[in-house]
């Protein structure tokens, strides 16, 4: 079953048409990702899922339901879970209080996850719990903020650019983070990247945007069978 | 000046800046959260003298009367301000500041003539509740009683709203959708009916300050624009986002104010304009505030 | 950088057959042409005095008002007290008339319209750095300073304000007489009105316009910003200046009312019902304002409320006014862009940070 699919998606923001008849599908339990250039419409696409701002033409269906148009935070109770590319990580508050946010995101059966669940998931996090969010690093805020994000146990997560701003030893420490993630916890990953070594180590599926236009779907093996779209879509 | 005079000088200038901080104190909580200056607290400040009058009539009341009366009169205005936060401001935050400005404006002058219409155009008068009316004695010096009392209510109140704020979950859930309204929402937060809730905190509090300053003055349909200025002069002094910052200008302005009246007393309705203005041009963010006014702010 | 309202866009440039103008440009014309007409006749049409000195009233609150849509409209600098620089002409006639018994009234006009803008070049010198809200606030601070100066100062009449105004006579032309009064404001005000024009298309329009866009941007760009707004605002001061002069010889009063809160909020108010940002929007939003005010005025005590609801559902419904709204309806028939259905405030603050 399809997790996320997104149909005839075009984007505006003012007079400027951003996105154009973007479509695509994630399948339950995969991880896909977005892969484009700096300005190609990956965050676009986020906050037009998400309703944050553009205005939208098209259709969004999550779990096959049509949720077009619906508020964001009846998206985000309704499971889809969004970790914005510059976090958004409350200044004001203890890591443990921006943790407790993301529970409010939660509103069917159960209970959201308690901040010590989260802190076997993401250890890094735990000696920090009592720290202001505004004195964390760049690669700190971002784990925050995954975490924050799995909270309220989203049934999908929008990934915005997770690599983007960290230097690469600390961008390997969230990947492997996100990655024993995958292992450990059951839900559908739709991640933006132009990071593509970044990216290709959790997707399994890959989509390509270009100038707000998908120009490229498919598996990630069919992805890697084919290096002359990484130098036509992706090379700077 | 004498030791009397410099005691009742100072009790009025701190009583009457506590009465500021009640009319400012709403504005400032909303702009906080919404990034909105709304000026339509002038009609609910004259909304909730209008209304303590209604429900407290012109004889003197009880004092445990008159504090139901005001709380009555601050959920009923409460309640109006929510109906029209959800109806027609929630449309317009995303404006100018000239529009969002002149809109609240405009709904001070629908609450001059509604309360033309209900309550007429004559000045009304109500009095101080049983016992108030009077002075007590501080060192010596007398004292009127109701200057006292709006001081304490003002210090019930700012407990009360520390309280709300840092101790409660709703209060989390303001600071959260204040810091940052965007990330708010996508996390599930109900970031409108967090909105309409701070809006009508705001107009309670306004309503409040309107009934404690009902039985001071006579109560006529221009009472909305009356405060408004210097209310508006507290926020921007003390920082329009900072809720301390509005309790120290509020006080450092009403001393201002109660001393220059008794000193130089041709100075005294220049004070709130010359703050104004000598802090805007030295320190655009107030005294304690944090965000740069001279910065577009939305 | 955005597309203002006045853009010409490719049908408004559709030329009429034989004219060297477009169709447009010959709408206007005779839109003006009419309107001017129409200002011309109202003397003789039959009506009363009251009604001279009523249209009289409405001639200088065109002219006030569109010298404040000069600051607000074209440069995107809010003032919420523009009615100091109005109120400086009126009592400086006023005083000049009444106190130094100077009765030669051209002397008046210039004087009281120097004094106008001379208080707006100070005023602006200190506050044009700030820039949208600040100085918004700023520009209510100096104008509730002046009111109560005038307010508090006895030479001044005080509350009463001054009396004693009289109309003379300028070279050959009696102005006396309230109608030879009506057509010389008329002149002055068409005049003014046509120098307004010419400033607004020209190179300082441009100026003024790509600072209302971004302020930033401009300074940028190489341009001195700040010595443009002290510009704009001196020259709004100045044309405030000169309507005060007018209104003191109008009412042969100067009141306090006159550079009180209400009195800068009425140009605001027309320009916003007329169309903010364009030039016939605050003609037709005084024009409008005045009769609706002085129809309702006649009809209910409580008039008040229906301006202010007026201007609520202008706001809510018609953001751009009458002018704002025409503009807005030929864009949304020409594209089949969609409205974005979930709107809360963040909307504006984020909209410009694509990815």
């Amino acid at each position: 079953m399809s997790a996320l699919t997104v149909r005839n998606l075009n984007s505006y923001y003012g007079s400027s048409h951003i996105l154009w008849n973007v479509a695509f599908d994630v399948e339950e339990g995969t991880s896909a990702v977005l892969l484009g250039r700096n300005g190609a419409g990956k965050t676009t696409s986020f906050k037009s899922i998400m309703n944050l701002g553009p205005s939208v033409r098209g259709r969004i269906l999550l779990r096959g339901e049509d949720v077009t148009g619906v508020p964001p935070h009846r998206l985000a109770r309704r499971g889809m879970g969004y970790v914005p590319e510059d976090r958004r990580i409350y200044a004001g508050f203890s890591v443990t209080e921006n943790l407790r946010l993301g529970g409010f995101a939660f509103s069917s059966n159960g209970r959201p996850m308690e901040p010590d669940e989260v802190f076997d998931l993401f250890p890094l996090l735990k000696p920090l719990a009592a720290r202001r969010g505004g004195q964390l690093s760049g690669g700190e805020q971002q784990l925050l903020a995954v975490a924050r994000c799995l909270v309220g146990r989203p049934s999908v997560m929008l990934l915005d650019e997770p690599s983007e701003g960290l230097a690469p030893v600390i961008a390997r420490n969230v990947l492997d983070a996100l990655r024993s993630l995958r292992e450990n916890t059951d839900f559908t990953l739709l991640l933006a990247e132009q990071n593509v070594s970044f990216a290709m180590n959790l997707a399994t599926h890959v989509h390509v945007l270009e100038q707000g236009e998908l120009v490229y779907s498919g598996t990630k093996e069919a992805f890697d069978a084919d290096p002359a779209l990484k130098t036509r879509y992706l090379s700077l | 000046m004498t030791f009397d005079e410099l005691v009742i000088v100072t009790v009025n200038g701190i009583s009457f800046g506590f009465l500021l901080f009640l009319v400012a104190v709403g504005l400032s909580l909303v702009f906080g959260v919404m990034g909105i200056l709304n000026l339509a607290h002038g009609a609910f400040f004259m909304l909730g003298a209008y209304l303590a009058y209604e429900f407290g009539g012109a004889a003197a009341l009880s004092l445990p009367l008159f504090i139901l009366v005001m709380i009555g009169s601050g959920l009923v205005t409460a309640a109006i301000a929510a109906v029209l936060e959800a109806a027609l401001f929630r449309r317009i935050y995303y404006r100018e500041h000239l529009e969002i400005l002149v809109f609240a404006f405009a709904l001070i002058f629908v609450a001059e003539g509604a309360v033309r219409l209900q309550w007429g155009p004559n000045p009304l008068i109500m009095s101080y509740p049983e016992g108030f009316a009077s002075s007590v004695s501080i060192f010596g010096a007398p004292v009127p009683e109701w200057s006292l009392l709006i001081i304490v209510a003002g210090l019930v109140i700012l407990a009360g709203l520390a309280f709300l704020l840092f101790r409660t979950r709703i209060g989390y859930v303001i600071r959260a959708v204040a810091e940052d309204s965007h990330m708010a929402g996508a996390l599930g937060l109900n970031v409108g009916l967090v909105f309409t809730g701070v809006f009508a905190l705001g107009a309670l509090l306004a309503a409040i300050g309107g009934s404690l300053v009902a039985p001071t003055l006579a109560l006529t349909p221009q009472l909305g624009l009356l405060f408004l200025v210097q209310a508006f002069a507290v926020v921007v002094v003390g920082g329009l986002d900072s809720i301390p910052g509005s309790l120290v200008a509020a006080i450092i302005l009403g001393l201002a104010n109660s001393f220059l009246v008794f000193t130089f007393s041709g100075w005294a309705p220049y004070s709130f304009y010359l703050g104004l203005i000598v802090v805007l041009l030295l320190r655009p963010q107030g005294i304690l505030g944090s965000r740069e006014l001279t910065k577009q702010v939305g | 950088m955005a597309v203002g309202t006045e853009a010409v866009t490719p049908t408004a440039k559709r030329r009429v057959r034989g004219l060297p103008l477009s169709l447009r440009q010959v709408a206007t014309l005779a839109g003006v042409l009419i309107l001017v007409g129409f200002l011309a006749l109202v003397p003789t049409l039959n009506f009363t005095q009251d009604n001279v000195f009523f249209w009289n009233e409405i001639l200088i609150f065109v002219l006030f008002a569109s010298s404040l849509n000069l600051l607000i409209g074209y440069t995107g600098m809010v003032s919420f007290g523009h009615a100091a620089y109005y109120g400086a002409g009126v009592y400086a006639v006023g005083v000049m008339v009444s106190k130094w018994g100077q009765d030669m009234m051209l002397v008046g006009l210039l004087f009281g319209t120097a004094v106008g803008g001379l208080l707006a070049l100070v005023v602006g010198a200190l506050i044009v750095r700030a820039a949208g809200l600040a100085f918004a606030i700023l520009t209510l601070a100096f104008g509730q300073l002046a009111f109560t100066f005038v307010y508090q100062r006895n030479y001044l009449g005080g509350e009463n304000g001054l009396a004693g105004i009289l109309r003379g006579t300028i070279g050959p032309l009696d102005l006396g007489p309230l109608n030879n009064y009506y057509y010389f404001t008329l002149v002055i005000v068409f005049i003014a009105m046509m120098g307004i024009w010419l400033v607004v298309n020209s190179p300082l329009g441009l100026a003024m316009k790509s600072i209302r866009e971004d302020a930033g941007r401009t300074q940028f760009l190489g341009m001195r910003v700040r010595l443009y707004k002290l510009a704009v605002f001196t020259l709004a001061g100045t044309l405030a200046g000169l309507a005060g002069s007018l209104r003191a010889y109008h009412n042969l009063f100067a009141t306090p009312e006159e550079l009180g809160l209400i009195r800068s909020a009425e140009p605001i108010i027309m320009s916003i019902i007329g169309g903010m940002g364009t030039f016939f929007g605050p003609v037709l939003g005084a024009i409008g304002y005045m009769w609706l005010e002085n129809w309702l005025q006649a009809y209910t005590s409580t008039w008040i409320m229906w301006i202010g609801i007026l201007l609520v559902a202008v706001i809510l419904v018609f953001p751009g006014g009458l002018l704002g709204g025409l503009s807005r309806l030929r864009q949304v028939l020409r594209s089949r862009r969609p409205r974005g259905g979930w709107r809360l405030p963040w909307q504006k603050l984020h909209s410009d940070s694509m990815d």
